[in-house]
Order: C-alpha cells, then sequence, then structure tokens
C-alpha cells in the first residue's frame, strides 16, 4: 500500500518519544561502575592515620610507566615518608595492585578527577609519613592473605 | 473612530503580541524536548525544571549578541527582510479566531485574508536570503519562493472546497458549521492535501527546503546572527503557529468538540496537538531533495486537490447540508 513505509516511520518514532531515554543524566545520577573497574589509587589506613605500607618497593619497581614514586624513612625503612602517583602518566593497568603484598594498594570507584592543571594530575597517598586524604580508613591493619581468606591453599 | 473601540483593539493587538512571544517561548522548548525524545535523549535539563527556562536562555544570549551586518550586504533589505517575514504572519493572527467573533477583527474575508497574508512571507523569505549576499541564503531563497509558491495553490484549492461547503470565508461561521461533525470527517482527503501543504508553507521538515543545513549551511539565515536570527526564528515559528491554527479552524472543528460543549480550550489543545505532530514529523521523516519535492505538488498535490474540489462540489449539490 502506499504510504505504508511512511506510517511505519511515524509508529517507530512515535513509540520511541512515548518510550525511556538512554541518557547518563550524568552529573545528577552517578553511573553504576563494574565492580573490577580501576580507576584512581587509593591506600589502605588505620584510623589514626597509619598507612598499611610498608615502603617495600615492588609496586614501584612494577609499575611499567614510573606512576609511583615512594620516599623512605631514612631511620625506618619499612615506613614511607611519602608516596606519591602521577595519575596523567597512568594506564590503570593494575599491575601495582596485584603486587602490593600487603594489599596496602586499592583501586577506587572515584573518577571524578578532572583538571585544568596538568601539575595537580599527582596526588600523595602518604604525604608527611602519614596517610592523605586520598586513603580509604580501615580497622584491620594486617589484612589476611585473600588465599588463606578465601579458605584455599596457603601458598608461602 | 470611537475612543473605546480603539483603545480595545490597541490592547488586544499588544496581547496578541505578548501571546505570540509566549508561544516561540513555549514551542522552542517543547520542540526540543520532543524531538529529544525521539532521539532517545531527554533534550534540555540544566535550565529550570526540565530545561524550561532554555529558551529565556537563549532569547538573553540572542539579545546579548553582536548585530553583524557584512559588508557587502543590501543594509536596507538585510534590516527589512524579517519584518516583512514576521509582520504578515502577526496580521493573519489578527483574523484568526479564539471563540465565536473573538478575534482582534473577524472579518467577512477571513480565510482569504490568512492566505493572502501567507503570500506575503515568501517575499519576506527572499528578501532575506537574497540580502545577505551570500551563495547559501540565494540558493535558500530562490528554493523557498519555488516552493512557497507551488505548495500555495493546492492548498488554497482545498480552501476552495471547504468555502464550497461551508458557504461562507468568515471563519467563526466555517468553524460553527462544523458543530457536530468536522470536515476532517466528510473531506478527509481535503485535510491531507491541507495538512501536507500546510507542512511545505510553513518551511518546516521535511519540507525545510530554504533552511536544508546539510546543503546550505543554515540557508536563508545563514549571515543573521542577534536578536535579527531570533526575529527569523520568531517569524518560523509563527508561521507555525498561523498554519496549525488554519488547520483546526478549517477540518478539525475549531472549539467545537461534540457533544461536550464548544470551549476555546478545545482549540487551543487542538492547536497544540497539530503543532506536536508537525514536530513529530519533523522527527521521523527525512528531507525531500527539491525537484521531488517540486513533483510531489505539481504532479500529484494539484490533481489531487482538483479532483478533491470536484467530489466536494458534486457532495454538495447532491445532498443537502453537506
Amino acid at each position: 500500500m502506499f504510504g505504508q513505509g511512511l506510517l511505519k516511520g511515524l509508529s517507530v518514532t512515535g513509540r520511541r518519544m512515548l518510550g525511556k531515554t538512554e541518557c547518563d543524566m550524568y552529573p545528577y545520577r552517578k553511573r553504576v561502575l563494574p565492580p573490577k573497574s580501576r580507576i584512581f589509587l587509593s591506600m589502605r589506613a588505620t584510623p589514626d592515620g597509619k598507612a598499611l605500607c610498608n615502603a617495600c618497593l615492588t609496586c614501584q619497581q612494577g609499575c611499567p610507566d614510573n606512576v609511583i614514586r615512594i620516599e623512605q624513612d631514612p631511620e625506618d625503612r619499612k615506613r614511607a615518608v611519602s608516596f606519591r602517583v602521577n595519575s596523567g602518566r597512568c594506564t590503570f593497568c593494575g599491575i601495582c595492585e596485584e603486587n602490593c603484598p600487603r594489599h596496602a594498594l586499592t583501586f577506587t570507584q572515584d573518577f571524578e578527577r578532572a583538571t585544568f592543571d596538568k601539575g595537580t594530575l599527582t596526588y600523595a597517598l602518604i604525604a608527611d609519613g602519614t596517610a592523605t586524604g586520598a586513603c580509604v580508613i580501615v580497622e584491620r591493619t594486617e589484612p589476611e592473605h585473600p588465599a588463606s581468606a578465601e579458605g584455599g591453599e596457603d601458598v608461602g | 473612530m470611537n475612543a473605546r473601540i480603539f483603545l480595545t483593539q490597541l490592547l488586544g493587538a499588544l496581547g496578541l503580541i505578548v501571546i505570540l512571544g509566549f508561544n516561540v517561548i513555549i514551542m522552542d522548548w517543547w520542540e526540543r524536548k520532543l524531538v529529544g525524545h525521539i532521539h532517545r535523549r531527554p533534550g534540555p535539563m540544566h535550565t529550570g525544571w526540565h530545561g524550561i527556562l532554555q529558551p529565556f536562555a537563549d532569547m538573553l544570549k540572542m539579545l546579548s549578541k553582536e548585530d553583524i551586518v557584512p559588508d557587502r550586504a543590501d543594509r536596507l533589505f538585510f534590516w527589512l527582510g524579517p519584518a516583512v517575514a514576521v509582520v504578515p504572519a502577526f496580521m493573519a493572527l489578527a483574523v484568526l479566531p479564539l471563540a465565536p467573533g473573538f478575534a482582534l477583527a473577524d472579518i467577512g474575508n477571513g480565510l482569504f485574508f490568512v492566505f493572502a497574508m501567507q503570500t506575503i512571507m515568501p517575499f519576506g523569505y527572499t528578501l532575506i536570503g537574497w540580502s545577505g549576499h551570500n551563495k547559501w541564503s540565494l540558493v535558500g531563497a530562490l528554493r523557498s519562493a519555488a516552493q512557497l509558491i507551488s505548495y500555495e495553490i493546492p492548498m488554497l484549492i482545498v480552501a476552495l472546497g471547504i468555502l464550497l461547503a461551508a458557504g461562507s470565508a468568515r471563519l467563526t461561521d466555517i468553524v460553527n458549521a462544523q458543530s457536530t461533525v468536522w470536515y476532517a470527517v466528510k473531506q478527509p482527503i481535503g485535510l491531507l492535501i491541507f495538512f501536507i501543504t500546510a507542512v511545505a508553507e510553513m518551511n518546516r521538515s521535511p519540507f525545510d527546503m530554504p533552511e536544508a543545513e546539510s546543503e546550505l549551511v543554515a540557508g536563508i539565515h545563514t549571515e543573521y546572527a542577534g536578536m535579527k536570527f531570533g526575529l527569523v526564528m520568531m517569524a518560523e515559528y509563527t508561521a507555525m503557529l498561523v498554519g496549525s491554527w488554519m488547520i483546526v479552524l478549517l477540518f478539525l472543528g475549531g472549539w467545537h468538540l461534540w457533544p461536550l460543549p464548544p470551549s476555546p480550550v478545545w482549540l487551543v489543545l487542538k492547536l497544540y496537538l497539530v503543532q506536536s505532530g508537525i514536530i513529530w514529523l519533523r522527527g521521523t521523516y527525512l528531507r525531500l531533495r527539491v525537484d521531488t519535492m517540486m513533483e510531489m505538488s505539481w504532479k500529484y498535490l494539484i490533481p489531487a486537490s482538483l479532483a478533491n474540489l470536484m467530489l466536494v462540489g458534486v457532495l454538495a449539490t447532491t445532498f443537502k447540508g453537506f
């Protein structure tokens, strides 16, 4: 019939018009990210500002992009004075998190760190020996090994 | 002239201009919303409740923008163009009734007055396109002139059918002749042709040849900026209002919604329904090619409208009260 296609088009757009929109209303409603998503790094710390990091430098040495810079305390080499992350270079590969023996490094779901200044892309997780606001506060200082926590065999 | 009548008319005219401004603002927002939802977008959301203040923001932006006139433009006609486009649309509204006899001037020749005013509008569009000294605007203007002239013919022939059935060119009489059965039911072919030609007369998509943004940058108003561009937009939305109002008056029973009592509310409701339908068309169909558009008018719509006129003539002479 003549005009069938025209009517079909109208019905398609009419249904669209009455249906739901497919936009992320971003600033008003935040998107739920997948649980495994790797965005910005965070450090686990106790409520009194003590970070779990023992300055072993595994993450710094394993990082393919030289993102992490750790400064050890000259008197106590198991204590980090500063822990800086240059997120401008980070590819979010996740090797640092995987390598961390104390599970101190974790990824957060926070992605709203856009800036007009390149310098501000570097953020500190530990400054002057204490954990900064970018850290996640946890109650327990010594995390269990994930393998034993899951009831698996002890690799060590 | 009686001073009281003069004052009433003056206030009415001012009120009409205010209503027109509001109509442009509401339609601007509503069009963005509807087309947005057709695209599965929410449309404007930031300014006010669901972006209701967006047209006001746009208006402020237009008012504060620099009023640019191109170097080689014809300055006089560059100024005159938008006025010539917008004034006939306003004047046509003066005779369009909202309720029985409730218009600025409910003249006996209302039907023809509206068409006469609509005939002046392509002149304004041509001036707008020609004075900017830009090849895109000129092509848009020529297309506009060709399109509006060819689509006026079937539109007028269909209106003749209405005139034949109603026996009066007064718009109030035409509406009152549809107190029970609308002309949309009696003359469905007429409604179809009138709707298509009205959309073409408004320069709306799918007939937006003068402003073919994929081919002609912005068509006739490429060189316009600031409030002069706003005036061109106002002319377009007012033309849409006049066209939809004519559809409602001639075919959709105006203020009648049998068996409910007649009320201006029905008219306004139908008016905005028709305008929403036109926006729906815009969101659905692709722009016609220039030659197919001309072909549609001269090869199909004019013969069909003549056939419709003959059919209406035969029916009107055969059955009394058709």
